[in-house]
């Protein structure tokens, strides 16, 4: 995982909401599905942790993803390695993004994007 | 040589003394004036910023937004406006720090729309109750984005357990919209939400009143239709369980959703999917 914003070249491609690309899952059921992929152990801190990537036309998440940190005040902050490894490995596992399809028939790669919101070191809500 | 040179020079000292006296003779911006501020914002975004392809994905809609920055460093609007790409797209330290000065420029016009962000993108119910019962202090009926103030109070409180507080939020909420009318029918999302708290407080006969509501102005609101088959199920009521998960699976794959302008962006509170209902319906 690349966790820093240079040398990703997102530019000209269209965010997830102008293509109806929202994650199809209701924040709920993400939570779920995350507390039974996660393990128990909690980690210090409170705020933001967002991942930023590009669905390719396979529908595939590209390897470069930049991560975005910040406390619960919304300012500049660093959570334990272990727990962005943790949240990026949960990420890996989704594997339903839409393909939008244009009026010609082509497929469209376009950018995705999903916060998690930690509580103590517990992930209380995932924001597609 | 020296002529041409003496030439240079006065021609030089001239062209300054007028470029003094013509920056001298501009009229100064007053920034405090309403008018001023408000032509900023037509030139820079209306006229120019909106007209962008990709809008404020473009990067020169941060240009524009500095622009009116750069003329009156005041004008809370374009902070508000230079944020719009960072709340949208995820970098919550930008937006924040952005809408912040909004807020510390022009806390009537802008407390209440940092609470709504606090309250749909963020999720953080209990910064964006304080940022509404702030923003009632101003304007004790206003509304931001199509709902009152005490609407999304009601939804941080129900995200956040406190079901008495929602409960209070949505009568209030219903008030404000109705005048206590009783023949005025609030908005068909307060309705549903109405219905979602009282679904959640096992109030099941509440739950259903609501939802039904809901219902006869909305009749296709997939919520609606799940949640109101959510409490049939409670109920033990197969028939009618099946028939409203049914219509909730139809209407949505018809391509209807909350109606609210922001869920391209981000899932509203106990927002749903195809996906939940069709696992509902196995």
């Amino acid at each position: 995982m690349d966790t820093s914003a240079t040398g990703i070249d997102m530019r000209g491609l269209p965010y997830y909401y102008s293509v109806g690309g929202k994650y199809p899952r209701a924040s709920a059921t993400l939570l779920n599905d995350f507390k039974a992929f996660t393990g128990k152990k909690r980690y210090p801190g409170s705020g933001y942790i967002t991942f930023r990537f590009v669905i390719d036309t396979t529908g595939n998440m590209l390897k470069k993803v930049q991560v975005i940190q910040t406390d619960e005040y919304y300012k500049d902050h660093y959570f334990d390695k272990a727990l962005v490894d943790e949240l990026f490995a949960y990420l890996k596992t989704l594997h339903e993004w839409k393909t939008p399809v244009l009026p010609n028939g082509a497929r469209l790669p376009y950018r995705a994007v999903m916060t998690f919101k930690i509580d103590n070191g517990k992930v209380i809500n995932i924001i597609p | 040589m020296e002529k041409l040179s003496i030439l240079f020079l006065n021609c030089l000292f001239i062209l300054l003394c007028s470029c003094r006296q013509h920056s001298q003779a501009q009229p100064a911006v007053d920034c405090s004036s309403r008018f001023v501020q408000d032509s900023l914002v037509r030139k820079y975004i209306d006229s120019g910023a909106n007209k962008l392809p990709n809008m404020y994905n473009n990067p020169a809609w941060q240009l524009y937004c500095d622009s009116i920055i750069a003329i009156c460093p005041d004008v809370a609007a374009a902070y508000q406006l230079k944020a719009v790409p960072f709340i949208k797209n995820g970098e919550y330290e930008k937006a924040f720090a952005l809408n912040d000065i909004a807020v510390q420029l022009d806390p009537k016009g802008y407390t209440a729309y940092r609470g709504f962000l606090k309250c749909i993108f963020t999720r953080d119910y209990k910064g964006a109750i304080i940022d509404f019962q702030k923003a009632a202090q101003f304007y004790p009926r206003g509304y931001e984005m199509d709902h009152t103030y005490p609407f999304y109070e009601g939804l941080c409180n129900l995200e956040l357990g406190n079901y008495p507080d929602a409960e209070q939020n949505f009568k209030q909420d219903i008030f404000i919209q109705t005048g206590g009318k009783k023949d005025q029918n609030p908005h068909f999302n307060t309705l549903l939400y109405t219905g979602i708290l009282y679904y959640e407080m096992k109030e099941n006969a509440l739950a259903k009143e609501y939802l039904l509501k809901c219902l006869q102005a909305y009749s296709q609101l997939p919520e609606a239709n799940y949640y109101l088959a959510m409490v049939y199920a409670r109920e033990g009521n197969a028939t009618l369980r099946k028939k409203y998960l049914e219509i909730a699976r139809q209407s949505y794959k018809d391509g209807y959703r909350l109606n609210e302008d922001n869920i391209y962006y981000v899932n509203y509170p106990h927002e749903i999917k195809l996906y939940e209902i069709e696992q509902a319906l196995k």
